[in-house]
């Protein structure tokens, strides 16, 4: 899932593009969901600002580590 | 005919809990549980509806001993806990449904009793909003809708009176003197002790984990106030 | 039965309002398009830093094979992170109840334990494998085009053997939930005792017989041209019903 970018820079993009796209796409859809889902929660999550840096910075992980654990993390601890 | 024989619970590490308790309670009593913060009524309520396992002693509802068929015991029983835990993903409506389910209801049994019930508890708008959106008070009278929709043998409450408004409580004492003419038994944990002393016919008050008042409630008012006793009760430590 | 039912719907409707369903299906797309873009991509990197660096590659090197693309796919990416996640995103199913009291509300209702613990091992399962379908056919349905042919009946019959293993990991995080209350814990020990099995059932198939990844080696042979013993079955399903068991005694004593 990491790919080094300066190796990336010379690379053939005609030939990489429709292979590459697919996998883009999926990234911001899971990005998309993740902060769709916290804007929604926004007065109920904790460290909501946290959380938006952390999805969008953290390719793939931050968006899952936020759906996994932080939309649990609930500033009144009540289920 | 609830009885209650020589019930015991305590946790690890703690001294609280409850210590042979017993109890007899037969069709039509309205029993209150009185007793400081920590005396053991809540260890008490959950061990007689089933929630946590009792070290010691024996809960029978008519022929049904709560251990060896716990689901007919729970079939027939009505809990409210002292803080509502609800389903917030769903509306008012599919909790009730939810519910109504699990106990097998027709539909057209649960359609005339929760018209009823809902009108009694001004709850018919709010029914469609989710849960996650209700007020303690809102929850509590979802709690309520669903505990007595079945036409529960045995009602258990847990401090019922905490953040209901004055209309929701009249209602809630009203249907438990009525159900109880109808013949349910009643057991519910308060601090409310004038309401108390008004509906209840049987009292018990706990004091770390031992009940040291269990009686008809007409026997203890020839002693004193139930004020005066509560205060007598819990202070002597 | 019924009660299983009406409480296993609960876990699906929760699963569906928590949008659980939409992004672990994204997840587990991305997986699996990964590793056969991956094995496509290398060949086409190479290709075009080739002049830089002077690495020539082999025209007759062999192309990957869709199967073994398809086996990359699966243990390498659905696995490893993908087991990581999966769990994560089941580990709280009933601790959180036990902490929040609707554990209560749900042991005041004429429902056994078992009907219990029975919805929330087969409502897991059934959306676990719902998003880990979604993902392995997008991934399928890539690595054929992008290889070569490969049977659709043999990939079913790995998913199929491939969920047996995954109820198995739900039922272990079903059992550790009886008696451990923090569901984070739950989560690392369901993954480590996973990622044991895992291990010891690669060792050998002998072995694999009396271990849960049976399960895992009989789904891998699909994909592989070997013969699949389906003796393999039975250790998963042993293994299941005992956590079930074991959970139901010890979920009696909270």
């Amino acid at each position: 899932m990491n790919t080094d970018i300066s190796v990336l820079k010379d690379i053939d993009w005609g030939a990489i593009m429709p292979i590459v796209i697919p996998i883009m796409v999926l990234h911001l859809l899971l990005l998309t969901v993740a902060l769709i889902d916290l804007y929604r929660r926004r007065t109920i999550v904790n460290y909501s600002v946290v959380w938006v840096v952390v999805i969008v910075l953290l390719n793939t992980v931050g968006p899952i580590l936020y759906l996994t654990i932080g939309r649990r993390l609930l500033k009144n601890d009540r289920y | 005919m609830l009885s209650v024989k020589n019930l015991s619970k305590t946790y690890k590490g703690s001294n609280k809990g409850v210590q042979n308790l017993s109890l007899e309670l037969h069709e039509g009593d309205i029993c209150a549980f009185i007793g400081a913060n920590g005396a053991g009524k809540t260890t008490t309520i959950k061990s007689i509806v089933g929630i946590h396992t009792f070290d010691e002693g024996e809960v029978k509802l008519y022929d049904t001993n709560l251990k060896d068929d716990p689901e007919h015991y729970k079939s027939m029983i009505g809990y409210s806990p002292d803080t509502p835990a609800l389903y917030n993903n769903m509306t008012g409506k599919a909790y009730i449904e939810l519910i109504a389910s699990l106990y097998k209801m027709e539909a057209d049994e649960l359609d005339e009793r929760l018209r009823y019930l809902l009108k009694e508890l001004k709850f018919e708008s709010a029914v469609h909003d989710l849960v996650s959106s209700y007020s303690h008070g809102m929850k509590q009278r979802l709690v309520l809708i669903a505990l007595l929709m079945h036409n529960p043998k045995l009602i258990i409450l847990d401090e019922p009176f905490v953040g209901l408004d004055p209309n929701a409580t009249d209602f809630l004492v009203n249907e438990m003197k009525s159900r109880a003419s109808e013949g349910a038994i009643i057991l519910y944990s308060t601090h409310v002790l004038e309401v108390a002393e008004k509906i209840c016919n049987k009292l018990v008050i706990l004091n770390n984990g031992e009940a040291v008042v269990n009686d008809s409630m007409e026997n203890v008012l020839k002693k004193a106030s139930l004020n005066e006793i509560f205060r007598d009760v819990t202070s002597n430590e | 039965m019924r009660n299983i039912f009406i409480l296993g719907k609960v876990e699906l409707l929760e699963a569906i309002r928590n949008i659980k369903f939409v992004w672990l299906a994204i997840f587990f797309t991305i997986l699996g398009v990964t590793q056969p873009l991956i094995d496509k991509y290398m060949d086409v990197i190479i290709k075009s830093l080739g002049g830089i660096d002077g690495i020539m590659m082999d025209p007759n090197a062999p192309k990957p094979l869709a199967n073994e693309v398809l086996l990359a796919t699966f243990s390498g990416q659905f696995n490893q992170i993908g087991l990581i996640v999966l769990v994560i995103s089941f580990m709280g199913m009933i601790a959180t109840e036990k902490n929040s009291g609707v554990q209560g509300f749900i042991f005041t209702r004429p429902v056994s334990n078992l009907e219990y613990i029975v919805s929330k091992l087969f409502g897991n399962w059934f959306i676990s494998m719902v998003c880990i379908s979604v993902g392995s056919i997008v991934s399928y349905c890539y690595t054929i085009y992008l290889f070569d042919y490969y049977p659709f009946i043999n990939f079913l019959l790995f998913l199929l053997f491939y969920s047996l293993w995954i109820l198995f990991v739900i039922s272990i995080a079903v059992l550790l939930s009886t008696f451990i209350s923090s569901s984070i814990f739950i989560g690392i020990t369901t993954i480590i005792l996973a990622m044991i099995f895992m291990l010891l059932g690669g060792i050998n198939e002998t072995l694999a017989l009396f271990l849960p990844s049976g399960a895992l080696t009989l789904a891998e042979s699909q994909l592989q041209d070997t013969h699949s013993n389906y003796l393999l079955m039975i250790a998963p399903i042993i293994y299941i019903v005992i956590s079930l068991y074991a959970a139901k005694v010890i979920i009696k004593k909270i």
